[in-house]
């Protein structure tokens, strides 16, 4: 008797399965064309057309995996490494690009488009493994309604009793321009003076969030009810303020202010990852992200700059500055001072 | 022939079960503590270090101080709605579910706009970046839990008990101590279990209202895995995780074996009590009123938010949401991003549900005949309820890293998402069936055999009917999680499987007011979608008219 609601029990399990079959299938009619597989992060963003293209000469179809944020991408594809989901990865940025070249992800491949890279990208790291794609520049913006451009003349002032309460950033152990900021202050005031600086900023009563959302939808006073005029941002930041704005703003509520040192500069790369049998194609999909029609795509979709010296940027980044004045650091001093300066960091900010 | 029978139905009962959770949970967790390097002396390093000590404290701390204000002020109210009829209980228990499914990066806007300074409360209520704001969302995510799941199960108590305890002589105080505080015990064990293990975890609400000065094990796992990169220690702390997950799912388990009751069920000729005179009408409905209000503060502030921009009240921000402002390759349409939450919640929903049903079945219409089956069944029990206690990053990395056995089609496919979420659901679906399914009284499951009745007949006319609410209530915590989650998907998920939480939280990754106009109203969205959800599902639990009830009191009589 009892079989009978077993029978129901089968039927409706083998249903299920039945169900994953068809998913199977379905999808595997696709893998008669080539498949390249791109790893990347959540904030991955182009145009449908571009893709489109690459797709109809190649004769290839592209799965783009967003597997999280920068760090859960490279941290997955270290643990794959032996068995790598994807083909091709995106998205590794200066303050990662040690552990990735350590870990051995990538295998070699330079593509004949490098010549066409800004001179200072290309020469910033070089190494035959990993591509530049594209730059932005973590920056202090600021709520041009309660600040003044002169208020700001130093990175130092922000600990000012002027600035009090004023400023906002984020804990360098969970978001990535955070990490950058404490980044900037290590280069800018050196190994044995940031953590003074953050002191002064500790005692002015900085504010840290946890990502750069809550900085910006929930302190920011130009973009919320917060109260803070001072955010960590990038410096394209003002730029979609304009271009992404209800009222069609002709001009951003925000700014970049001009200070020395100011802005640290995140350089994302992209590189074949070891192992993959599509070789040829993931070269050929790096020299397509190198392209001019690509390069010229990503300002607007990422909110970041191209590396090619011809890109032309959209008119838009008139609000987003390009030439700041930038600290930066070498990606192997990075590597070995990153895990010692954020667990200092935590210990006199957070603990 | 019979036995072998039943060994054989026994096995389909329990394979199903542990076959799933084995491939989608143990597995992939298995992977994660084998690829990163994990070693015991981890654990005890971890556990040496103050920091992380403090760490472990505060997220036992906050989640039990949570759990325990969440059953003071749910059980009030659970009975109330228990043991009174009034007009709009239905709409208030519908109500009072909706916070679980708010994204929290949503939820904490809200709570900004009302606690921060120059907020609505900011003057009276001195919350705002101190734990207690913490403690407030997780009590708003859920209350709910309280009021449903435990509310519902003393609604059915038949009222017997309560007269029978005043016949005696027994005070209100008495009745409540001695009568309905035992028999309770297993629902409140299940709701307390599941608030404990949902705040244990939480990621977004310490991350977002902590103002980053606290500190969680999930977030502590979040920030070694994907900034620090130390695999080993944050496999250790997953550890620690499970481990104490394990515990608190053994204080449930003891508490459901040492109160286990077969109870009198309320039957449908009793009518519930009214509220007598107008003076206890507007009391109930002040308080509820107020609660309703509490609990839907941050989503009024939400949808309010969604039409009011400088313009002043338009539908911009929702017509905003068809256009792909930058031709992007990823642009879905919110009936995409519809489409997938329904089917993902939908699918995820039945999955859990009708696993749970296969454990509780097993265990209870085997258990007299096999001791075996009952020790079966706790481990069931036991290994169901670790997917709510453990990270989700950890689990999305398992999942990642257990691509290898997983056919690669399957892999970021919708399936994949629908299991995943199907996992984190089953522990609500057991929690919410079992006591539900124990409470039927073996008489009336023999009555039905002695008159005739197949097993397909007794679960289809006698079982089902007299489960329908713990079903109900079963599924719409299911979907309501699979909505709300946000963090597992996002990593096994490709771009076109993006659900609605998901897009939300793309449109708040860039700057402009038009993006988190999107994300208010994405929010907005879902929210309503999840209210109608459940009231829909409300409306199919609507007992029929044929009255399983009245069979049973005959039962009772005779």
């Amino acid at each position: 008797m009892k079989l009978h609601v077993m029978g129901i029990i089968t039927v409706i399990a083998l249903l299920l399965a039945a169900g994953c079959t068809a998913d199977k299938q379905e999808t595997s009619t696709e893998v008669e064309i080539q498949t390249l597989t791109v790893m990347t992060h959540d904030s991955f963003d182009v145009s449908a057309d571009l893709v489109a293209q690459f797709e109809r000469e190649h004769q290839a179809k592209i799965e783009f995996l967003q597997s999280g944020d920068a760090g859960q991408v490279l941290n997955t594809a270290v643990l794959q490494k032996a068995n790598p989901l994807a083909d091709v990865l995106y998205g590794v940025d200066n303050s990662f690009l040690g552990r990735a070249l350590a870990e051995g992800i990538f295998q070699p491949y330079v593509s004949g488009e490098t010549a066409a890279i800004r001179e200072e990208i290309r020469e910033y790291y070089r190494d035959e493994r990993v591509t530049p794609i594209d730059y932005g520049d973590v920056c202090l913006n600021y709520d041009k309604a309660v600040v003044s451009s002169e208020s700001l003349p130093s990175l130092e002032s922000l600990g000012d009793p002027a600035h009090k309460d004023q400023l906002v950033v984020m804990n360098p152990a969970t978001s990535s321009p955070g990490l950058s900021f404490l980044l900037l202050t290590v280069g800018y005031f050196g190994e044995d003076g940031y953590l003074a600086y953050w002191q002064s900023l500790k005692d002015n009563g900085v504010k840290i969030t946890s990502g750069w959302e809550d900085a910006y939808w929930g302190e920011f006073s130009a973009a919320s009810e917060g109260e803070r005029p001072i955010v960590v941002s990038y410096a394209t930041s003002p730029a979609a303020e304009v271009y992404f704005s209800e009222g069609a703003l002709t001009e951003p509520p925000t700014a970049v202010p001009a200070i020395p040192g100011g802005c640290f500069r995140q350089i994302e790369y992209a590189g074949v990852l070891t192992g993959t049998d599509q070789a040829e194609l993931a070269g050929e999909f790096i020299d397509f992200m190198l392209s001019q029609e690509y390069q010229e795509d990503i300002p607007l979709k990422m909110w970041v700059y191209p590396v090619r010296a011809d890109a032309e940027l959209p008119e838009v980044f008139v609000h987003a500055p390009q030439t700041v004045a930038l600290t930066t650091l070498r990606p192997e001093e990075i590597a070995a001072g990153r895990d010692a300066w954020i667990d200092a960091w935590t210990d006199l900010m957070m603990r | 022939m019979a036995s072998l029978k039943r060994t054989v139905a026994l096995g389909i009962l329990f394979g199903i079960p542990l076959g799933f959770l084995t491939f989608f949970f143990l597995y992939p967790l298995g992977m994660v503590f084998l690829r990163s390097g994990f070693q015991v002396q981890e654990v005890f390093a971890v556990l040496a270090d103050d920091y992380y000590r403090g760490v472990i404290w505060f997220t036992v701390w906050q989640a039990a101080v949570s759990t325990i204000i969440c059953l003071l002020i749910g059980l009030p109210l659970a009975y109330v709605t228990a043991q009174y009829d009034f007009r709009g209980k239905r709409l208030f228990r519908t109500l009072i579910m909706v916070p679980f499914v708010m994204p929290t990066v949503v939820m904490a806007v809200a709570m900004r706009a009302l606690f921060a300074r120059g907020g609505l409360f900011a003057g009276w209520l001195p919350l705002y970046e101190t734990v207690w704001l913490i403690i407030l969302a997780n009590v708003l995510y859920n209350i709910g839990i309280v009021v449903r799941i435990a509310g519902e199960s003393w609604e059915r108590l038949s009222p017997q008990y309560r007269e029978v305890a005043a016949v005696l002589g027994a005070n209100h105080w008495q009745r409540f101590r001695f009568v309905h505080m035992p028999l309770m015990v297993p629902a409140l064990a299940g709701a307390a279990l599941l608030i404990f293990l949902y705040c244990f975890c939480s990621f977004g609400v310490i991350l977002l209202l902590g103002g980053s000065s606290f500190s969680s094990i999930e977030v502590e796992i979040y920030r070694q895995t994907t900034q620090l990169l130390h695999m080993d220690i944050a496999a250790a702390l997953a550890f620690i995780q499970l481990i104490l997950t394990l515990f608190a799912g053994a204080v449930y388990l003891f508490l459901q074996r040492k109160f286990r009751w077969q109870l009198l069920e309320r039957g449908q000729n009793y009518p519930r009590r009214r509220l007598s005179g107008s003076g206890q009408h507007r009391l109930v409905r002040l308080l509820l009123g107020i609660i309703v209000l509490v609990v839907f503060l941050p989503f009024f502030v939400l949808v309010f938010r969604s039409f009011y921009t400088e313009n002043g009240f338009t539908l911009d921000r929702y017509a905003a949401l068809f256009t792909n402002t930058t031709g992007s390759l990823f642009f879905l349409s919110p009936f995409v991003y519809f489409r997938n939450s329904f089917l993902i919640a939908g699918g995820a929903a039945l999955l859990a549900v009708f696993l749970a049903m296969l454990v509780v079945i097993a265990d209870i219409s085997f258990r007299k005949r096999h001791k075996a089956v009952s020790w079966l069944a706790q481990s069931v029990q036991i290994i169901a309820s670790l997917p709510l206690g453990v990270s989700a990053v950890v689990l999305g990395l398992g999942y990642l890293l257990s691509a290898l056995i997983v056919p690669s089609p399957l892999f970021a496919s919708r399936s994949l998402i629908i299991i995943m979420h199907a996992v984190i659901g089953f522990p609500f679906a057991l929690a919410t069936l079992y006591p539900a399914y124990q409470r039927i009284e073996p008489t009336v499951l023999e009555a039905a055999q002695v008159l005739g009745a197949t097993s397909w007949q007794r679960m289809r006319y006698v079982v089902l009917p007299l489960i329908r609410q713990a079903l109900a209530i079963a599924v719409s915590y299911v979907c309501l999680l699979s909505l709300g989650e946000f963090g597992a998907a996002l990593m096994v998920s490709r771009p076109d499987n993006a659900t609605l939480t998901v897009g939300i939280s793309k449109y708040l990754s860039q700057p402009g007011s038009l993006n988190f106009g999107r994300a208010l109203a994405m929010s907005s969205i879902l929210a309503g979608v999840s209210f109608t959800g459940m009231l829909l599902i409300e409306r199919l639990r609507q007992p029929k008219t044929y009255q399983i009830g009245s069979v049973q009191h005959a039962v009772h009589d005779s």
